[in-house]
């Protein structure tokens, strides 16, 4: 029988988020709330005994299958006689019994599974202690007899989702992880995927605190009279994630939106919960101050008052050395209150700052006799952001070491819950110590590379082609080609090269399509980096689907841009540079050489100093007018145009075309 | 939650999210008994693509599954499934009705995509006892569904009634041991006056019964167990048909469920339990006083 | 209950309280090192007699004393399957916990279900009588909850049954 696919459960203290293995999102994402017969302040102490031993002739028997979670807990509030409990406090699992149960109503009511078919994997909190652990196993083995356990640390599973941005040229688990939820930021240094845990740092200011934030200042400007005190916080929290943005500096935004209210002012609607009443809000300055929290906290509370850029750099410095430079480079961002717009930028920059005054500091020290070389700092911001923990759980377990790698049944019966304790590493980490298996290591990258791509096949051209044209056949072509061409299988005929594609490409595109195709399409991104592969590539056929000539069309446009590196095609003047050429349905091949795929003519842009005055075809004096005034035109009507040129011999006259330098 | 419900949350959930506002999507999700599902968008975000595998689906097709699914679904049934999926359904959500009852009671119809297929043998054998019953004797076709790797469903019908075994498989001890008496309770819950009518219930741990017992394939080890349900008419009205049907399906998976329930509340028990101990234990515990030592000028001792 | 298994407990208080007369004593097979004797078994002459009450063939308590340290297994009643699973399961779940509970052993001897383990510096930090206090509790409490969750057990399966077949029938 088919293997079904493994269960991601991402328990968090705010929500959680549950799904199945290859997919790109989580099935059900609900609050860790619990909703139990009882008053609320119950948990306190010992967990309760629901039935009371003795009466046991009544339907009280099943008392504790009474219960709800996630939003109808939280619905279920108000009923008498029912309590909510919150049993995650600080990302470590508090109340034993609650999760147990909670557990329970998600994978046979949301999930609708049978936990004996399926292989699990749950996340933990940096430091967990292993007990913890052992109790979850034997939650999971003993109860519900599950097939399979994997437990993963939430800070490598984000570092492994960022490899789905088009940043990442390389797929590292070394970072700098910087995950902020609702509760607490964390920033977790990671080195090989492997925590370290005395330098991770916790910040007390999160997504709550930035909602309180918001409604504070809405309150200041006196906004919140019209909203019903019970709506205030939802309200704020919405306006927060819909309106708010990262500044890259306060003073300028004060003074943007004081000199144009209107383009930067907001207007929210909203809607009474109860009596419908509609009402409307102004959102000011707050668009740009909540998050600022972050940068300054002094602006909301003296509690505490040092800067995320500020801790980033300290925990950077208090790793050990040798992994430093790795974990500059590579700061992943997770978490939903992350998701600011250019959160990472602000980021990026502060931190650059504070490092290179400290570089600076440490060169004058030396008596500027010590020159460094430089720290490169980068933040990696990727669309599974908010779920990204999730997302990193559901690619390491579509790949097929997940399965060797995960703790069996079998194994919890004979050691017993001190089976966990065995620190798993994650699936692909497996071979980098090994000296004899680099080709073993190669194979998983090559794996790896083969489901993003099928993941990008997938997803790319269904996202595009509802705004051009259904999804066209050499988008497809392209990225099967483009493995081939990786294997050094030049494609004289594209159908029986498919034939001896990789099976686990195709099994893998097959079971996983939608994660493959994200996946796959910033592998395709970041092949770009590596443009001599292409380059070779690119002189046969397989060149004219880029090449067509399509004004309106974003993928073909994309498609030759791509062929402009700035090794072969750099310091053109802003109307014959990269973009304009493409536009125009260019490409190019070589040094300064601009190819037409259609008619394959090219011609080379040569530069300022081989040209004189006189031979230049474009100075503004030898021109005839029309030259400067020729709209852009289809390949059909270029004929059209190139007849009146004739006389200049120039086969392509460039349209659009204006003189200035 | 005592009882399960018929219906696919997932499908639910989704379905009532993209009508409101519909967005590509390619999700990859499954039920009980191991039946996969497949929701995507593959031409335009508002044609969604549902697809189902079953591992029975040869047997439930034998047994009348694509004229239940026509029934129910119409127009949505495509002829041809998704590759490695049994059957799909394309959902226009531009032609889904606009009024909020009606859009619900769309939308749950869909979620019941598993139970409408698996239904069919269950009806067809409702009809069978209806056509037994007019003529008097004889014994209908003994339907065998393997809904699962090593379970199955066997129905048959007769003149008054209809039979159906479920054959299922304790991969645990402790689950055999808690399945056994869950179903001895079963057998014996005819006894309550409140549940006189309720279909009759027959238990054996290794022995197949007397229906099945000319099967060649059957598995005779000591964790398997065969229940019988004896439906009678009156379980089967028009009225309830649906909703017997519904639940007698789901019964392994019901079982089941209430097994794992129950070992959960044993382990809230026993954590409990050994809070209690612990409290005793800790009385026990002598209390180590911290004094702070002085020297004779003053000055006091730190402990790192 | 207790009526009857009173002088059973009463005997397994006394011979406990008797036997619990432990004093440090460091191993005479290894320089400096220290370890519980009943454990280690070296030599004869620091192993007492080992001692069984019985109440019936299936509930015994197995008293092994040493000059520094006591082991103390007991089994548990079993009537049928069900007490059996039931009563493997918590005797796991407690041994799980060992760590916390200080005195209890994490496999039972063989031929037992649990064990504990009382050295000389448990009983030195912790008060005696108390210790036999908490033995006794435990050997009263295991049996009840045993037969509770079994009770627990039958009643819910009787809901369960029910619940379902009125879906059924109605």
């Amino acid at each position: 029988m088919s293997l079904l696919a493994p269960i991601i459960c991402d328990n968090g203290t705010g929500y959680s988020k549950v799904g199945f293995a290859g997919n790109s999102d989580p099935s059900f994402v609900f609050p860790t709330a619990i909703a139990t017969r009882g008053p609320a302040g119950q948990s306190s102490r010992a967990p309760a005994v629901p039935s009371k031993p003795g009466h046991l002739a009544s339907k009280r028997g099943v008392e504790d299958l009474d219960f709800f979670i996630g939003d109808e807990a939280l619905a279920n509030a108000r009923t008498p006689g029912y309590g909510v409990h919150y049993p995650i406090r600080h990302g470590m699992i508090d109340n034993w019994d609650h999760m147990e149960r909670y557990w329970e109503q998600t994978i046979f009511k949301y999930l609708r599974a049978e936990p004996e078919d399926h292989y699990f994997l749950l996340t933990e909190p940096p430091l967990n202690p292993p007990e913890n652990r052992e109790q979850t196993a034997e939650i999971f083995f003993e109860s519900f007899n599950i097939k399979g356990l994997y437990i993963a640390v939430q800070a490598v599973l984000a570092l492994a989702a960022s490899w789905s941005s088009n940043r990442v040229t390389d797929r590292t688990l070394t970072g700098t992880v910087i995950d902020s939820g609702d509760g607490v930021t964390h920033v977790i240094p990671c080195a090989e995927g492997y925590v370290i845990g005395s330098a991770i740092k916790h910040i007390p200011i999160a997504g709550r605190d930035i909602t309180k934030f918001v409604l504070d200042l809405m309150r200041e400007r006196g906004e919140t009279v019209t909203i019903p005190p019970e709506d205030q916080l939802r309200v704020a929290g919405k306006i927060k994630e819909n309106y708010s943005y990262v500044c890259q500096d306060i003073v300028k935004e004060f003074r943007k939106f004081d000199t144009e209210p209107y383009k930067y002012f907001e207007r929210y609607e909203g809607e009474h919960s109860v009596t419908g009443r509609k009402y409307s809000i102004d959102v000011g300055y707050e668009r740009f101050l909540a998050p600022e929290i972050f940068f300054n906290p002094e602006i909301y509370s003296s509690d505490f008052l040092t800067p995320l850029p500020e801790i980033v750099d300290d925990v950077i410095q208090q790793s050990p050395i040798d992994v430093r430079r790795g974990l500059y480079k590579n700061i992943v961002l997770s978490g939903g209150s992350t998701m600011f717009q250019h959160f990472g930028n602000r980021l990026k920059r502060d931190l650059k700052q504070l490092v290179d005054r400290r570089l600076d500091a440490s060169v004058l020290a030396s008596g500027s006799v010590l020159k460094s070389t430089g720290v490169e700092v980068d933040v990696i911001s990727h669309k599974r952001q908010r779920y990204a923990v999730w997302f990193g759980g559901s690619l390491l377990a579509s790949l097929p070491e997940f399965y060797t790698s995960c703790h069996t049944k079998a194994q919890y019966d004979e050691i017993g819950p001190m089976a966990v304790q065995s620190l798993s590493p994650t699936p692909s980490m497996n071979f980098e110590t090994d000296s004899e298996s680099i080709p073993a290591i190669r194979a998983t990258k090559r794996k790896l590379d083969d489901a993003f791509q099928s993941l990008d096949a997938a997803v790319g051209p269904k996202e595009l082609s509802t705004e051009a044209h259904p999804r066209t056949k050499p988008f497809n072509a392209r990225s099967i080609y483009s493995t081939l061409a990786k294997y050094g299988i030049k494609p004289r005929n594209v159908d029986s090269s498919k034939s001896s594609e990789d099976t686990k490409f195709a099994s893998l595109s097959k079971s996983t399509p939608n994660l493959s195709a994200i996946l796959s399409r910033a592998a395709a991104r970041t092949r770009k980096a590596f443009p001599t592969k292409l380059g070779e590539c690119s002189s046969a056929t397989p060149l004219s689907p880029l090449a067509d000539y399509r004004p309106s069309s974003i993928p073909s446009f994309l498609g030759r841009l791509e062929t402009f590196k700035l090794a072969t095609y750099a310091n053109k003047p802003a109307t014959l540079d990269a973009v304009a050429a493409s536009k125009c349905g260019w490409i190019n091949d070589g040094k300064d050489r601009l190819v037409c795929g259609l008619c394959n003519a090219s011609w080379v842009v040569a530069g300022k100093e081989g040209l004189s005055r006189e031979r230049m075809p474009w100075s503004i004096n030898n021109v005839h007018h029309s030259f400067r005034t020729t709209k852009l035109v289809a390949p059909g009507e270029r004929d059209n145009v190139m007849i009146q040129f004739i006389e200049y011999r120039y086969n392509h006259p460039l349209p659009l075309y204006r003189t200035s330098r | 939650m005592i009882l399960l419900e018929p219906h696919n949350v997932i499908i639910q959930t989704t379905l009532g999210e993209k009508i409101i506002k519909p967005s590509s999507l390619d999700v990859a999700f499954v039920d009980y008994d191991g039946v996969r599902f497949h929701l995507s968008t593959p031409e335009r975000k508002t044609l969604l693509l549902l697809s189902m595998h079953i591992r029975c689906w040869d047997e439930l097709v034998r047994y009348g599954a694509m004229e239940v699914l026509q029934r129910e679904y119409g127009v949505l049934l495509q002829p041809q499934a998704e590759p490695e999926y049994n059957v799909s359904l394309a959902i226009d959500l531009e032609q889904a009705p606009t009024s909020l009852e009606d859009r619900d009671a769309f939308i749950l119809s869909i979620a019941l995509f598993k139970r409408n297929a698996l239904a069919a043998p269950f009806e067809s054998a409702f009809k069978n006892q209806k056509q037994l019953e007019a003529a008097g004797t004889g014994q209908g076709e003994l339907m065998q569904i393997h809904y699962r790797d090593e379970e199955a469903i066997y129905i048959q019908a007769s003149p008054d009634r209809v039979t159906v075994i479920f054959s299922t498989v304790f991969s645990d001890e402790t689950d055999r041991i808690y399945g056994k008496v869950f179903l001895q309770e079963f057998v014996d819950a005819r006894r309550q006056p409140a549940i006189q009518n309720a279909p009759q219930v027959l238990y054996s741990n290794r022995e197949p019964p007397l229906e099945i017992r000319h099967l060649s394939n059957l598995r005779n080890t000591e964790d398997t167990g065969y229940v019988t349900f004896v439906l009678f008419p009156q379980h089967f009205t028009p009225v309830n048909a649906a909703a017997t049907i519904s639940h007698v399906q789901l019964f392994r998976d019901y079982l089941h469920y209430h097994i794992k329930c129950s070992k959960a509340y044993m382990h809230s028990r026993m954590r409990f339990r050994v809070a209690e101990f612990q409290k005793v234990l800790n009385r026990a515990k002598q209390e180590v006083t911290v004094t702070e030592r002085k020297t004779v000028t003053g000055r006091t001792m730190s402990t790192r | 209950m207790s009526n009857v298994l009173r002088p059973y407990l009463a005997a397994v208080r006394s011979t406990l309280t008797a036997a619990l007369t432990l004093e440090n004593f460091s191993s005479q097979v290894v320089e400096r090192h220290n370890k519980p004797e009943v454990e280690a078994g070296g030599s004869k002459e620091v192993l007492l007699n080992p001692l069984i009450i019985s109440r019936n063939e299936n509930e015994r308590v197995l008293i092994e004393p040493s000059i520094n340290s006591i082991r103390l297994s007991i089994k548990i009643k079993q009537a049928d399957e069900i007490e059996r699973i039931l009563c493997h399961k918590f005797t796991r779940f407690m041994m799980q916990r060992a760590e916390s509970f200080i005195v209890l052993r994490r496999k039972p001897v063989p031929g037992y279900d649990i064990s504990f383990l009382i050295t000389n510096t448990h009983s030195e930090t912790m008060l005696k009588h108390k210790i036999v206090d908490f033995i006794i509790q435990f050997m009263e409490e295991v049996d009840r909850e045993i037969s509770e969750m079994k009770l627990s057990l039958n009643a819910r399966a009787r809901i369960v049954a029910e619940s379902y077949l009125t879906a059924i029938s109605t």
